[in-house]
């Protein structure tokens, strides 16, 4: 457009000179021929020297235009150049100093108005690539948020055009389902493994706009993976410049595994459950048939099986306890009332009641109580049940002729109480896990009936109840060392405390 | 010669309970309180029947009973399986695959253990 300009300026300046010089050249003729005769012998001469006079006039005219144009030329990619350059909105400018610019500054003007609608031009797209640039910010600013809010979704999402190819998917997606995202560009998703390959046939075999079906499938660990599949058909059919058919189908993973995984605890438990109270059920049973049947035919003998009955009936009482406190704690209801007692108090009485199932396997069971009073500000049921539950575990995993030892002892203003048995121990796995509800170290499941249950409930007394902490040390075929640490009540506090607390947990 | 018969059954309570309403009745019994020790004892000397729970330490039930059916001298001794499983076991299925005698679940009467024994084993030689 400048070029152009500078070139209709130009052409302007070119016309001009020779017109001037016709023009003298035509009043040099006139006076040449109308005049008188005494000067016809000079006219010629005249002419002669009007034609060199032109002739210089058009010559200097044609250097003082070229000098111009170039001048102006100069400052108009002088000017361009700024405008380029330049962020503000107002662009200045210098025509040079001459005669030139002076004699045909008016006869510019045009140039001046057409240099003005371009800088307006110039500062319009300018405010234009402003808002398109703001614009551009916030969209790609929502698409990451978009996309930051997908990947930080737990379960994988996928988008699958209508040619099954998957176009777009989350992080848990890549890593469920193995596919490797090789580009930034969502569309160049690539996948190598069979399984999005089976998620897309299942896909393709959905049928309707939002399908929901279930899908069972090992993952890249081995694992198996149980999902529920929600499909939505996603967009427009004319999605861009593709030109499949159909619309593209959002695919939504729900991991069920989890869940998959409670059921069959929850199930193991239900069988467990059963079997722990079958178990002393059956004693009872059988002893009190025998002695209806007048089986016992002394007095010692009788007295014998009224034990074990007593103490069996005790072990179901202390098994519905677990079940009920577990219940109670599930419904969010747990009646706590907690007063200040000794903590040895507790330990003999636990030791008093488990000594009889040590007995049966022939199990030393150790009560090395601290010489000092160790009050505690407890629940004394609930902590008795928690002692209880790790000396009955101890025994348990205990083989025949073993040992257990429970001992308390002061540790700054800590009462810390430990069960330490010489039993089967666990893996560094099974202790991260070992207070998980239902769960069950499976390398030692068939050494012991159990539900599950003891451990969740004992850490729960322990700790959300009254505060204290629980922990676990343990080797494989060594044994393990169950502490709890509560916090010693104070005397003061023991004064105070002289009403019973209810506290809803 | 009274006939030998093997408990097995990690619930002490329980086998005490086996054991002496059979002694009393005149058989002759061994105890074992887990599947491996039955095993032990089954090796040194093969029992006229074997009574076992399911749920046991080291070695259960089934597992004694497979080992027990793969042994040629124990390939036909009879074999009651006491359990306090009832749902994951097939009665009709062990009956088949390993040729189980009788399942018993738990609680089980002392009285009906016996009556089945004397049904297996016949009366015993004598009484106590």
């Amino acid at each position: 457009m400048f070029s152009r300009m500078v070139q209709a300026t130009s052409n302007y300046g070119s016309r001009l000179a020779p017109a001037v010089g016709v023009g003298l050249l035509g009043l040099c003729c006139i006076f040449a021929c109308l005049g008188p005769d005494y000067f016809r012998g000079y006219g010629q001469v005249v002419a002669g020297v009007a034609v060199a006079f032109q002739v210089v006039l058009v010559l200097r005219v044609t250097i003082q235009h070229q000098r111009a144009v170039t001048a102006i030329r100069e400052s108009l990619v002088r000017l361009i150049n700024l405008l380029r350059k330049s962020g503000s909105e107002q662009v200045s400018f210098t025509i040079p100093r001459g005669r030139a610019a002076r004699e045909w500054g008016d006869k510019y003007r045009t140039l001046w108005d057409e240099i003005g609608r371009v800088h307006e031009e110039l500062t319009l797209l300018k405010q234009q690539c402003a808002t398109a640039e703001v614009r551009s910010r916030h969209y790609s600013l929502l698409v990451q948020r978009l996309n930051d809010l997908l990947d930080a979704f737990p379960d994988p999402v996928l988008i699958i055009d209508p040619s099954g190819r998957v176009v777009s998917c989350n992080r848990a997606a890549q890593s469920r389902l193995n596919i490797a995202a090789k580009s930034e560009v969502p569309a160049n998703h690539s996948h190598d493994s069979a399984l999005v390959d089976d998620l897309v046939e299942q896909v393709k075999k959905a049928v309707g706009a939002n399908a929901v079906f279930d899908w069972q499938t090992a993952g890249p660990e081995g694992r198996s993976y149980h999902y529920r599949v929600v499909v939505r058909e996603i967009g427009s059919s004319e999605n861009g410049n593709r030109l499949e058919c159909g619309k593209d189908r959002a695919v939504f993973l729900q991991d069920l595994t989890p869940l998959q995984e409670l059921r069959k605890r929850h199930a193991e438990f239900v069988s467990a459950a059963s079997h722990e109270m079958k178990a002393p059920l059956a004693a009872i049973r059988a002893y009190t048939e025998m002695l209806l049947d007048g089986e016992a035919g002394d007095e010692h003998t009788r007295e014998e099986f009224i034990s074990t009955i007593e103490a069996q009936a005790q072990r179901l009482q202390r098994l519905v306890e677990n079940l009920l406190n577990t219940a109670r704690i599930e419904a969010g209801i747990l009646k706590v009332h907690k007063r200040p007692i000794s903590v040895n108090e507790i330990l003999q009485e636990a030791v008093r009641l488990m000594t009889a199932a040590a007995n049966e396997k022939d199990i030393a069971l150790l009560l090395e109580p601290s010489p000092l009073y160790l009050p505690i500000n407890a629940d004394r049921d609930l902590m008795l049940q928690a002692v209880i539950n790790l000396i009955s575990n101890a025994i348990k995993y205990t083989p025949n002729g073993g040992k257990v030892t429970v001992r308390s002892q002061l540790q700054d203003q800590t009462v810390v109480i430990e069960v330490e048995d010489t039993g089967v121990g666990m893996s560094p796995a099974d202790v991260t896990r070992v207070f998980e509800k239902f769960y069950r170290v499976e390398a030692h499941k068939n050494m012991a009936p159990g539900t599950g249950l003891g451990l969740p409930l004992t850490k729960h007394i322990v700790e959300d109840v009254h505060g204290g902490t629980i922990s676990v040390r343990s080797k494989v075929n060594e044994g393990s060392v169950f502490s709890i640490a509560l916090p010693k009540a104070s005397a003061a506090a023991d004064r105070a405390r002289t009403s019973q607390e209810l506290a809803t947990v | 010669m009274s006939k030998q018969v093997l408990l097995c059954d990690d619930e002490i309570a329980i086998l005490k309970a086996a054991e002496f309403k059979l002694k009393k009745a005149g058989f002759a019994v061994r105890c074992a309180d887990n599947g491996e020790t039955a095993w032990t004892m089954v090796c040194e000397a093969a029992p006229d029947l074997i009574i076992s729970d399911y749920q046991m330490p080291r070695l259960d039930g089934i597992q004694l009973l497979a080992r027990i059916r793969n042994y040629s001298v124990t390939k036909a001794t009879p074999f009651i399986l006491l359990t306090g499983k009832g749902f994951e076991l097939d009665g009709e299925e062990l009956r088949r695959t390993l040729n189980a005698t009788e399942l018993l679940p738990k609680p089980f009467s002392p009285r009906a253990l016996l009556e089945k024994v004397i049904s297996i084993l016949g009366q015993p030689s004598c009484g106590v």
